[in-house]
């Protein structure tokens, strides 16, 4: 547990060094919401799926699940910079576990999800989302954090794969991309599940973003036929399954690959 | 005092290529040794297998008794490893660097807040605790990072080229810190491909060269293993081999060696009383001598004896690459 905390130590002291990183991570999610949102805003809301609350509140738990995504695809890629600046070296000559390295590694990132994710609500806020959260508020944030939480592991553990297995950027971007892109829009955020082609939602099913996004819906929207997939007794519970099973798959492919993996 | 580290056959292939070709020997506690090689001998390959970052392909390894391969965690725990590119964040500080060392090793914190103080001290950086790591020269950064590997106490440090890129005052300061750890009881165990650095600071020299140990003993017995006094003789390439044949047959010789660029004889009696008759000799069967000399052996030239090269070839632009980024000239 220690060595954990000694690696999360360490991104944690480079996340409040490079504050600049942490702010300009969140001007894309900001603008998603106030460009896309805004714009689409008073010609969506209104329509027979959004009653009761507008289309730019539907839109702040995909923007939310948004900079999660990418922060965790990015947040493994440390590992890749460590080997190719040597820097994993002196991690590996000391008596830690590998195991230890990435769950560390892993947990900064969600440090850094989370403060973003907060940053994202405020301006979500005071660019004029209301939620009518169907249970409690508190309840509402402490299940959100529980969401992004688990999905930002997941997504990070995930990227470790790639960087262990990656020996250069070479590539990087393209991956990153062929990533990013499919995961956020087949997941519920910008068009509800029902609402789309029979092909997406099957894909969006498989997505785990999905699980973060519905989660979310259902903890701060109103439960709406033709815009929420599942009810909120159910949603609720399945996204928290869908996503500890993700994580935890995710974490035992990264765990196996760094323990056969020669990383200098 | 006893050996430390005992190696015996050990090998390393990459693909095909074998970096280390079936090596042995052993290091005795508390001296300094030194592997010196030209790039490519496989001398950062053997400090990866000794420091646990790579595995062997085979052979044995031990460390004060320990298996590298069969129990690499106690050996993390008695090790302090530099290796030969700057491995610093650039985004911690002088103190976070070494702070984050001594979490890796579990030094509890008072512990590792004097065991820091110290060191910094040991450096003279006390005043740049919190300047970022990037701000510091490249003498500073080398000094840091060796001093980062004595947080955990280590029975033995590796340092790989540890003054390579630096300019001739701070490789001295550098050496003078290499020497005040050893004297604190610390084993040395470093590459390099400098002689003098090899010569002034090693009790004893490995002479390394396309993955094999080719000497082994300190600097003064290699030297004279060669002879008190060594000729140095240049005749055009298409003659040297009749050469040789006739050098062969003169009785005064106790040996000859072809290098890349002449040959290298060490002499029975006085050299100065040789080159006469050796001149003679030649002369007779219409070799022409382009050019020969006397010398008193140095490293270099046991470097050349027993490798055929000078250390200085070979591919120099790699080199100035890993010298770029440790300086920081290039990606930093
Ligand atoms: N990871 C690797 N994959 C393939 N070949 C490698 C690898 N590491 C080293 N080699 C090869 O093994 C040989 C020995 O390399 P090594 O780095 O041990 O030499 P060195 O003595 O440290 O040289 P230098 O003075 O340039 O640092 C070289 O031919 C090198 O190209
Ligand atoms: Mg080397």
């Amino acid at each position: 547990m220690s060595n954990i905390t000694t690696i999360f130590w360490r991104e944690a002291v480079k996340i409040f060094r490079s504050k600049s990183q942490l702010f300009s991570s969140i001007i894309q999610p900001i603008l998603w919401l106030a460009l896309y949102g805004i714009s689409l805003n008073s010609f969506l809301t209104g329509m027979p799926v959004f009653t009761g609350f507008s289309y730019f509140s539907s839109l702040v738990p995909g923007v939310i699940a948004l900079t999660v995504l990418f922060t965790s695809l990015f947040g493994g890629i440390g590992i890749l910079f460590d080997k190719i600046f040597g820097l994993i070296k002196e991690i590996a000559v000391a008596p830690i576990a590998r195991t230890d390295i990435i769950i560390g590694k892993a947990l900064g990132s969600q440090l850094r999800s989370i403060i973003q994710v907060v940053l994202v609500l405020i301006g979500g806020f005071i660019l004029g989302a209301s939620f009518t959260y169907p249970y409690t508020p508190v309840l509402a944030y402490i299940g959100l954090l529980g969401l992004i939480f688990l999905m930002g592991l997941g997504f990070t553990f995930f990227s470790s794969m790639i960087a262990i297995k990656l020996t250069s950027f070479e590539g990087l971007n393209a991956i990153m991309s062929l990533l990013t892109m499919p995961l956020f829009f087949t997941s519920g955020a910008l068009v509800p599940i029902p609402a789309m082609p029979e092909p997406l939602q099957f894909i969006a099913y498989v997505n785990p973003v999905t699980y973060t996004v519905e989660g979310m819906k259902a903890l701060l929207l109103p439960y709406t036929p033709g815009f929420s997939m599942l009810t909120p007794d159910l949603m609720i519970p399945l996204s928290f399954i869908v996503l500890v099973g993700f994580t935890i798959v995710t974490l035992i492919g990264a765990v196996y690959l760094i323990n056969r993996t020669v990383l200098i | 005092m006893g050996a430390i580290i005992e190696v015996e056959n050990l090998v390393k292939k990459f693909n095909g290529l074998t970096a280390v070709d079936s090596i042995s020997f052993s290091v005795e506690e508390g001296e300094i040794f030194s592997l010196l090689g030209p790039n490519g001998a496989g001398k950062t390959t053997t400090i990866n297998i000794l420091t646990t970052l790579l595995k062997p392909d085979g052979g044995k390894a031990y460390i004060n008794g320990v298996d590298v391969v069969k129990d690499p965690n106690q050996i993390r725990h008695m090790i302090g490893v530099t290796f030969q590119e700057l491995v610093l964040d650039s985004n911690l500080t002088v103190w976070e660097t070494l702070d984050f060392h001594g979490r890796l090793y579990n030094i509890p914190k008072t512990e590792r807040h004097k065991r820091i103080k110290e060191l910094l001290s040991v450096i003279g950086l006390e005043d740049k605790a919190k300047k970022l790591t990037k701000t510091l020269s490249g003498g500073m950064k080398r000094k840091l990072e060796i001093v980062r590997g004595l947080m955990n106490n280590p029975r033995v440090l590796f340092l790989d080229e540890p003054s390579l890129g630096l300019d001739p005052q701070s490789r001295i300061t550098i050496w003078d810190e290499i020497r005040k750890i050893n004297r604190s009881g610390v084993t040395i165990f470093m590459t390099t491909h400098y002689m003098d650095e090899a010569d002034r600071l090693s009790n004893r020299i490995a002479i390394m060269n396309r993955g094999k140990i080719v000497a082994i003993d300190n600097s003064e017995n290699l030297k004279s293993q060669l002879g008190k006094d060594l000729i140095l003789l240049k005749v055009a390439p298409e003659i040297k081999a009749k050469t040789v044949e006739i050098l062969n047959t003169s009785g005064l010789l106790k040996e000859i060696k072809e290098t890349s660029t002449g040959l290298i004889l060490s002499s029975i009696g006085k050299g100065s009383a040789a080159i006469p008759k050796l001149i003679k000799k030649l002369d007779e069967q219409a070799i022409t001598v382009e050019s020969i000399e006397l010398k008193r052996p140095t490293l270099d030239d046991v470097f050349l004896f027993y490798t055929g090269r000078e250390i200085k070839e070979g591919n120099d632009w790699m080199r100035n690459l890993t010298i770029m980024r440790r300086t920081g000239r290039l990606i930093r």
